[in-house]
């Protein structure tokens, strides 16, 4: 029988992220974690293939952070066969290895853990996708978990959109959730479902704030360092600022350079500074995020080979240029008049495109990134930011998988999947 | 009357995307990219032609890009269109009966390029107008934070008092069997009642 305490015990969720998959039972206290990634076993050397275990070889790819590592110096062309198959949280219909790629990462999730408890029926399963994740997905990845079953016990699976768990997980029932990830960031109001028609999306995230940090370092004379995309994240996580108001904070930072100067130290021969004449640019960084709508962005935009511009996936469109504040607003006339005010109430930010700090002695002009979400709302209306409260979630890496385990153990059996509201269950052979 | 003027805001800031910069006894002042818009509004059951022309007047006066009058449709059978389409000035006309739809621009208002006001130090005036805004919002913040506070506190204490009685004890103890994280989530109630 599925009652309480078998839910309790063997409820299971996957959160599948761009960079991230996190996986494992209810009765964990945090997901364990392996980059969505899988690398191909291709054009190898036989002298290489001799060493490579007959059931690896066979398959023809292996996934798992320290199983990628190992085999990655035996495979002649990494950029070909190394392959993260979500962009943005979505794979393409028709990439075929993106695809084997999940169902491997799907394996190896579930080939850790082995219940030996005779009572044991199989796995529920709660899956998380993005929120723009189009119909096909949803196929697809039931279509993997029906074929992992016939390998490992599953019961039935369910899949949720990742604003969703995160509402979830932060025990909101009305609220905006705003994720920002890397390629993009997601509105979704939720009001005790994710409410689709409020959906907004715009097609800008971390990338852009790298992309910004890129010319800046290019305008200093670290060209070469720009090169390099690891380096490019840790100098913006460090020298990256969000202004209170743009204008202002340049103003005050051309007035008095000195109190903007930093020098990071990438490695232990390699430092850099922020000269004076470049310590107002800091406050760019931060604020593409939240409105790339300003003269400033212009010629670094120019320079750089990132546009920012509307994109389309699945039906959704994603706005390019469209201020955060603007596209709360448009996600909540989207929602029902009559429960706008109590979903506006809170707004819950998520994702490392809201990661940013204020150091010690800039608090004048630089803000955190409820304080600027807050600010840009008074801006553009002050009668609704009154009434808003702006927050960042407890857990940003692990709130997804968070929501899915609560999810999945709440969720009755009763209810089967349906398409059209895309809840429910989906029952395996194991039944 | 605060419909009226409610309605004329959202008609402004949400289909003419003007930004809301200041409200004053009788006046709004929007800001439409570098120029601002005056609308000096009067809204009442019954209009005197002569209190009318007194606003104009006032109105013709104001130093803004642009300058609206907004009355309730009683008012327009006293205003002469062609004597403030000479002076520039427009005419809204709100009716609240029809909601936002009720809000139309009769006469659109004309274009005016600002006074040179004489050698006023710009920068000292706006950094100290910024000094009172931060201060007043800084106000108004802390007042907001003590209310949600006391909200807060009454909702506590009204769940508190609530759950202390009539509360069933198989919740309670099915409840007590979740792990700490899953306790208390709302959501978990409403999954459950999940229905096809």
């Amino acid at each position: 029988v599925i009652d309480e305490q078998y839910r309790l015990s063997y409820t299971f969720a996957i959160d599948f992220g761009t960079s991230y998959t996190k996986y494992g039972p209810i009765t964990l206290n945090v997901p364990k974690v392996v980059q969505t990634r899988g690398l191909f076993l291709r054009d190898l050397p036989e002298s290489v293939k001799m060493r490579i275990p007959q059931d690896v070889l066979e398959r023809g790819l292996v996934v798992g952070d320290e199983e990628v590592k190992h085999y990655l110096s035996s495979v002649r062309d990494v950029q070909r066969n190394l392959k993260y198959p979500l962009k943005d949280g979505i794979i393409r219909r028709d990439d075929e290895d993106g695809w084997v790629v999940l169902r491997e990462i799907l394996r190896y999730a579930l080939s850790q853990f082995k219940p030996t408890d005779p009572n044991f029926k199989g796995w529920l399963i709660s899956t998380a996708l993005s929120a723009l994740a189009p119909a096909y997905m949803y196929e697809g990845i039931f279509e993997l978990l029906e074929r992992a079953s016939s390998e490992f016990p599953i019961y039935a699976a369910t899949i949720l959109p990742q604003p969703l768990a995160v509402a979830i997980a932060e025990n909101a029932v009305n609220c905006v959730i705003i994720e920002g990830g890397h390629g993009n960031i997601q509105i979704a109001p939720i009001s005790f479902a994710l409410i689709r028609e409020g959906l907004v999306a715009l097609n800008r995230g971390g990338a852009e704030a790298n992309a910004i940090t890129r010319e800046i370092l290019k305008d200093m004379g670290h060209g070469d360092i720009a090169k390099e995309e690891y380096a490019v994240e840790l100098i913006k996580r460090s020298i990256g600022l969000v202004p209170r108001n743009l204008r202002e904070a340049v103003r005050i930072a051309k007035a008095s350079p000195e109190k903007f100067v930093q020098r990071i130290r990438l490695s232990p021969v390699v430092e850099i500074e922020v000269p004076k004449e470049y310590a107002w640019a800091r406050f760019l960084i931060g604020e593409i995020v939240f409105n790339p709508r300003h003269e400033e962005f212009k010629s670094y935009l120019d320079q750089s080979r990132i546009k920012i511009e509307d994109a389309v996936i699945g039906d959704v469109t994603l706005y390019g240029e469209m201020d955060i504040a603007s596209a709360i607003v448009t996600s909540l006339k989207n929602v029902s008049i009559e429960i706008q005010e109590r979903v506006a109430s809170s707004v819950i930010l998520s994702g490392g495109a809201f990661k940013w700090s204020v150091p010690a002695g800039l608090e004048d002009v630089a803000v955190d990134s409820t304080a600027k979400v807050k600010a840009m709302l008074y801006e553009e209306n002050p009668t609704l930011a009154s009434k808003i409260s702006v927050r960042l979630v407890k857990e940003p890496q692990f709130s997804v998988w968070r929501g899915a385990v609560i999810y999945g153990y709440a969720l009755p059996l009763s209810l089967e999947w349906s398409n059209t509201t895309r809840e429910g269950w989906y029952f395996m052979g194991w039944k | 009357m605060e419909i009226a003027k409610f309605l004329l805001i959202r008609y402004f800031s949400e289909t003419w995307g003007y930004k809301l910069a200041e409200e004053g006894e009788g006046l709004l002042v929007f800001i439409d990219g570098e120029n601002t818009v005056g609308i000096a509004y009067s809204f009442s059951d019954f209009y005197e032609e002569s209190e009318l022309y007194k606003l104009i007047g006032q109105l013709a006066s104001m130093d803004y890009n642009k300058l609206y009058l907004a009355v309730a449709p009683d008012a327009s059978p006293y205003l002469d269109a062609k004597y403030m389409k000479s002076l520039g000035i427009g005419l809204v006309i709100v009716d609240v009966s029809k909601g936002i739809e009720g809000v139309e621009i009769k006469i659109p208002a004309k274009a005016r390029s600002r006074r040179q006001l004489p050698q006023i130090d710009l920068d000292k005036l706006k950094r100290e107008i910024t000094e009172e805004l931060k201060k007043s919002i800084l106000q108004e913040i802390y007042k907001e934070i003590l209310n949600i506070k006391n909200d807060i506190i009454n909702q506590i204490r009204n769940y508190i008092n609530e759950n202390k009685v009539g509360r069933e004890t198989a919740v309670e103890q099915a409840e007590s069997n979740l792990p700490d994280d899953l306790r208390g989530n709302q959501w978990i109630k409403i999954l459950k009642s999940k229905r096809i």
